[in-house]
């Protein structure tokens, strides 16, 4: 993963700094004006020195410790899909959507089911410790 | 209403409809607040979220020199681990090491620089007008006397002060408060050097110590321990043998506590002892006898047992006893010259432990000199005390301090003399003694945070790299001084210019590989030694205090120090190893004299020295003998911030401050004692002194040891009652039925523990790195008072007495939740918030608790501690974590809220984090992947963690060790810890 970078290896997703941005939209303009319109934006944030704050859209309380890299290895050899897809499996079609929107309530019960269904621990202290 | 009714959905609306809908977040039950991510603008190469750094460095908490590996989250330092690639620690550290790192994040740290104004009080200032106003002080004060006083300093940056002392026509002092002076003039009385040896506690048959307190103050600690219990512990590093220990002097420190034998001498006649030793061994030939040893004749025949016995107060056939059994040993180690043995003789006993040695063939293979310990490097007392002298005549016009703080250790006198120098600057992070008497503060970076080297013996340099930012706007005093000095670059230019010289290209590769081990380690050669003329020797002691008088011993605390550990709260709510008090001083009166006075534990005395008077409270103890009081030192700061500040009583203030004959300072002198009517409930966290055969602890004695076979069950057993048997029967076959529900009936790990009491010394390291691990909030005195302390893990100690009751020393246990099979906590629990978890652990689940409390109350180990109040809540009335000490708090670990109740769970992170490892990697956990904080900072490896469900690992042999026993094996809690019982060199060894 290019953007982010540390989903398969740490329990962080790893925001991209503005630098990754700017790496590939230093050349990547934008192909329809509202496009051209979000990355002007990123240009403007790297001129002015000034990385954007975004809004986070999944976030889980607190008290749950959520580790990415064991989700991606997970469904990435189980489901026998390329790391795209298991994404998808929870946070939906990103690559699609305008902006990011939630697809799961990511409620615990809504992680159980899934746990449940691919015969993985359903331990408290997996995730509550 | 879709659903049914439930509890849950109940409560919820009731909250939710009472409270208001604009409450909802803060109950906690809608949705979080709205977070922003703000990402880097450039990303950092080496920090990767989630995930920690790991960088090498050395602690510089005492002289010793240990290796660090510092773990770093997101650029801020979490945990210091020892860096096991050290020869000194060899991946330990000791808890002033692990408390290192709230030095770092410390509150009270001066932030910038300071310079006293003209109203007499501090002001900030930039540094480039404090270093501009200091370089025109110093060209004004030159031929007027430049002093820069430093600590222990054998490293580069000494070697730049000394240059560039040359360059100013001033001097370079360094002031150890515990400089071994005894132990440096005794070497050279018996060998011509005043430089320290190493000892080789690992391949000793025998260890006796002469008031040396090797485990805990002495010299190396962390090094000295690990190797005494390759030879002390039972299953040490040989087949069921051990080295026995006997511990010689008037108090039993922690070293003492860990002894086989404990003869309490009177104070200043150890030297006799060790004479009266050496005499049997060399006139009964039970040793090789060294070639010169003619030489000793007439002043060995001046001390025989018959001649000594009386004076030294201990029957002529222990001493022969003693000597027999130490040259029979065939590798006796006998070590003196700890702090609190300093008498006004103390350079002969050391001499006279030195012949002992010599006579026993020690020296030269067990006493190895030529590593020239940086601690022996030091100026002596009377270099401090001429120092004073001048600085009080006027005749210093410029004095720096840099890592000493001898307006603490020196009180009054030194205070004074200061207030006579013209200018003085202090380098200290801290407002401590010395700093508040300066004229100006320029605050140096913390250890963790500069770029330094250091010999803390020959052959070993250890290296000292930045791990995080500097937190405040503080400078190194190396870079100050080539500032000062007029030349260009930085400290670490000059640093790395230093090992340029000869590398050539080389250099790039020598300095990374170097960084990542954290030093060049290498051994030195052993140098030979030779007898001196010792004919003379005078080993008599002191004469003791009039009737008038106590004799009182002012020994080092083992945590605190000379005082610098005071302003580190974990150092003071660590309770004492020997005496479990916390957060204050304490005086030590045998129970006999305590009787005769009429005095409680808690009454307060005053004592006073012809050189100062301080009150202490009481603590009655059989430890001490009843001639004499101890107390430590460490407490009575008048600054060094709000933990250490109007606290207790500075015990120095009962010190001489004239040198004594060998230029050194006693830490024995006389002084009355009388009631002064106050009492204060001293904070102590023993439960009781005495196991009363509850099974809580338990000691074999050597030969009962040697003769155990696999599979024995030597110590009491309660087999499950038979009417019992059915219902256990079905509560695992329930329990097993519940694993089944999550699919668990796959091979699941059970972790456990053991933790071998023939190794543990009660050093409380584990107790530290517990608390650094797993963010556990300090609770203050007036709170441990009330018993609220938080820790996980906590060492008890129980006295072991010979046949007349007298203690012979001590058993430490560390006491921490048995994760039990069949847990007392878990069935009580009406959230299920305490619960079993499918790999063995008795799970915590915070935020389901919600403060019952009925757990902590049906646990028979009481290892369960409640969170009565809000630690973390930002300016609360109980705050553990003022900024910027929140920094050190572990992001893996949980910070509890007020109402949850916590304990130990095994370092649950750690493993979590080796179990997703090992899942990114296809593989299994292997043994030894995972480390607990406790066992990973053990400097005697005394508790081993695993699998107990893995045939192979370490802690499934261990639990399987006949000496392994459970603690309160009756109940029937079925614990995942192992107990290897203490083993002890007597034949029936006692305990209360």
């Amino acid at each position: 993963m290019y953007c982010h970078y540390s989903a398969s290896i740490a329990s962080e997703p790893g925001i991209p700094s503005l630098q990754t941005c700017i790496g590939c939209h230093q050349l990547v303009g934008g192909s329809t004006p509202s496009h051209q319109a979000e990355i002007r934006k990123v240009r403007d944030a790297w001129r002015e020195r000034k990385p954007p704050e975004w809004i986070r859209i999944h976030a889980l309380p607190g008290f749950v410790r959520f580790p990415h890299m064991r989700h991606i290895k997970g469904l990435g050899t189980s489901l026998g899909v390329e790391a795209n897809a298991t994404c998808a499996t929870c946070h939906g079609d990103v690559k699609t959507m305008p902006q990011v929107s939630l697809v799961a309530t990511l409620k615990m019960g809504w992680c159980v089911r899934c746990h449940v269904q691919n015969k993985v621990s359903r331990d408290c202290s997996v995730c509550h410790y | 209403m879709t659903e049914p009714i439930n509890r849950r959905r109940f409560l919820k609306v009731l909250g939710v409809s009472g409270a208001g809908a604009a409450a909802v977040s803060a109950c906690g039950i809608g949705p979080e607040p709205t977070e922003r991510l703000i990402p880097y603008l450039i990303q950092p190469e080496d920090q990767i979220p989630g995930l920690a750094t790991y960088y090498a460095t050395t602690c510089r908490e005492c002289a010793a020199g240990c290796g660090l590996h510092v773990r770093v989250r997101e650029g801020r330092a979490v945990k210091l681990e020892g860096n096991p690639d050290s020869p000194i620690n060899r991946g330990r550290l000791c808890a002033r090491g692990q408390a290192g790192i709230q030095g770092l994040y410390n509150p009270d740290r001066v932030a910038r620089p300071m310079v006293r104004n003209a109203g007499g009080a501090f002001e900030a200032i930039d540094w480039d007008g404090a270093l501009q106003r200091l370089s025109a002080k110093v060209a004004e004060a030159r031929g007027k006397g430049i002093v820069f006083l430093t600590g222990a300093e054998v490293s580069t940056f000494g070697d730049l002060v000394d240059e560039w002392m040359r360059q100013v026509g001033g001097r370079r002092l360094s002031y150890e408060a515990f400089g071994f002076d005894a132990l440096r003039a005794g070497n050279r009385l018996a060998f011509g050097t005043s430089s320290l040896p190493t000892y080789d506690f690992a391949n000793a048959k025998y260890v006796l110590s002469f008031g040396a307190d090797f485990l805990d103050t002495w010299l190396s600690p962390v090094e000295f321990q690990n190797g005494f219990s390759r030879a002390h512990a039972f299953d040490g590093g040989r087949p069921a043998s051990m080295a026995k220990f006997v511990y010689v002097g008037p108090r039993m420190s922690l070293t003492g506590m860990n002894a086989d034998e404990w003869v309490g001498v009177r104070p200043g006649t150890e030297g006799a002892l060790a004479l009266a030793m050496a005499q049997v061994i060399v006139s009964r030939r039970l040793a090789a006898v060294p070639a010169d040893a003619g030489r000793l004749s007439a002043l060995l025949s001046a001390h025989t047992p018959r001649t000594v016995a009386e004076a030294i107060g201990i029957e002529q056939n222990v001493i022969v006893r003693l000597a027999t059994e130490f040259a029979n040993a065939r590798g006796g180690l006998a070590v003196a010259g700890g702090m609190a043995a300093q008498y006004a003789n103390g350079a002969e006993i050391a001499a006279a432990v030195n012949i002992l040695n010599y006579v026993a063939g020690s020296v030269g293979s067990l006493v190895k000199f030529g590593a020239d310990l940086a601690v022996g490097s030091a100026g002596t007392f009377a270099d401090v005390a001429a120092l004073t002298a001048d600085m009080e005549a006027g005749k210093v016009g410029l004095l720096f301090v840099h890592g000493a703080n001898p307006a603490y250790s020196l009180p009054g006198k030194f205070q004074q003399a200061l207030s006579k120098v013209a200018y003085k600057v202090s380098f200290s992070s801290y407002m401590d003694e010395t700093a508040a008497g300066c004229d100006m503060i320029l605050p140096d970076h913390h250890p963790l945070e500069q770029w330094a080297d250091s010999r803390p013996r020959a052959g070993v340099t250890a290296f000292q790299q930045p791990v995080v930012q500097p937190v405040f706007d503080t400078r190194q005093t190396g870079d100050v001084v080539l500032r000062l000095a007029g030349r260009t670059g930085t400290f670490q230019d000059y640093l790395q210019a230093k090992y340029r010289t000869g590398r050539g290209t080389g250099f790039d590769q020598f300095w990374l590989d170097t960084l990542a081990t954290g030093g060049v380690y290498g051994d030195a050669p052993t140098r030979a030694v030779r007898l001196g003329d010792v004919s003379n020797l005078a080993v008599a002691a002191p004469a003791a205090a009039n009737s008038e008088q106590q004799d009182v011993v002012v020994f080092p605390h083992p945590v605190l120090h000379d005082g610098r550990g005071a302003n580190k709260p974990w150092l003071q709510e660590l309770p004492d190893p020997v005496s479990k008090i916390a957060w204050h001083s304490w005086v030590e009166v045998h129970p006999d004299t305590a009787k005769a006075w009429g005095l409680a534990t808690g009454d307060f005395l005053l004592l006073k020295s012809d050189f100062g008077g301080q009150k202490f409270p009481v603590w009655i103890t059989a430890s001490v003998r009843p001639d004499v009081l101890a107390v430590p030192t460490g407490q009575g700061h008048t600054a060094y911030g709000r933990y250490a500040q109007d606290r207790s009583a500075n015990a120095f203030e009962l010190l001489g401050v004239q040198p004594n004959s060998y230029g050194g300072r006693n830490f024995l002198v006389s002084a009355s004692a009388t009631k002064t009517g106050e009492h204060r409930k001293i904070v102590t966290t023993e439960g009781s002194p005495r196991e009363r055969g509850r099974g809580t602890v338990e000691v074999l004695g050597v030969a009962r040891a040697k003769a155990l076979h696999a599979g024995d069950h030597p110590f009491h057993h309660e087999e499950t009652p038979e009417y019992a048997a059915e219902a256990v029967a079905w509560w695992a076959e329930q329990q097993h039925e519940k694993a089944e529900l999550g699919d668990y009936r796959g091979e699941q790990p059970r972790w456990g523990l053991a933790i071998d009491l023939s190794k543990c010394t009660g050093c409380s390291a584990c107790v530290t790195a517990c608390y650094a691990e797993n963010n556990i909030a300090t609770v203050g005195e007036d709170l441990m008072q009330r018993g609220r302390e938080m820790s996980w893990l906590r060492l008890e100690r129980y006295w072991l007495t010979d046949e007349h009751g007298a203690p012979q020393g001590a058993v430490n246990s560390p006491m921490l939740c048995q994760q039990c099979g069949n847990a007392p906590c878990e069935p009580v629990c009406p959230v299920y918030a305490a619960y079993h978890t499918p790999d063995g652990l008795n799970g915590q689940v915070y935020n389901r608790c919600v403060g019952t409390r009925y757990c902590s109350n049906n646990c028979p180990y009481k290892v369960r501690y409640f969170n009565w109040y809000n630690y973390a809540e930002r300016e609360g009335a109980y705050e553990a974590w003022p900024e910027p000490l929140s920094m050190l708090l572990n992001p893996d670990v949980t910070v509890r809220e007020k109402g949850v109740m916590e304990k130990c769970t095994f370092c649950v992170q750690r493993i979590r984090g080796a179990q997703n490892q090992a899942r990114l990697e296809d593989r299994n956990v292997r043994d030894g992947d995972i480390v607990t904080a406790c066992q990973q900072s053990c400097p005697s490896d005394a508790i081993v963690f695993g699998d107990l469900n893995d045939r192979r690992s370490r802690v499934y042999q261990l639990a399987g060790n006949p000496r392994g026993y459970h603690v309160l094996a009756g109940l029937n809690t079925k614990p995942a810890i192992t107990y290897l019982a203490r083993v002890v060199a007597q034949d029936t060894p006692s305990h209360g």
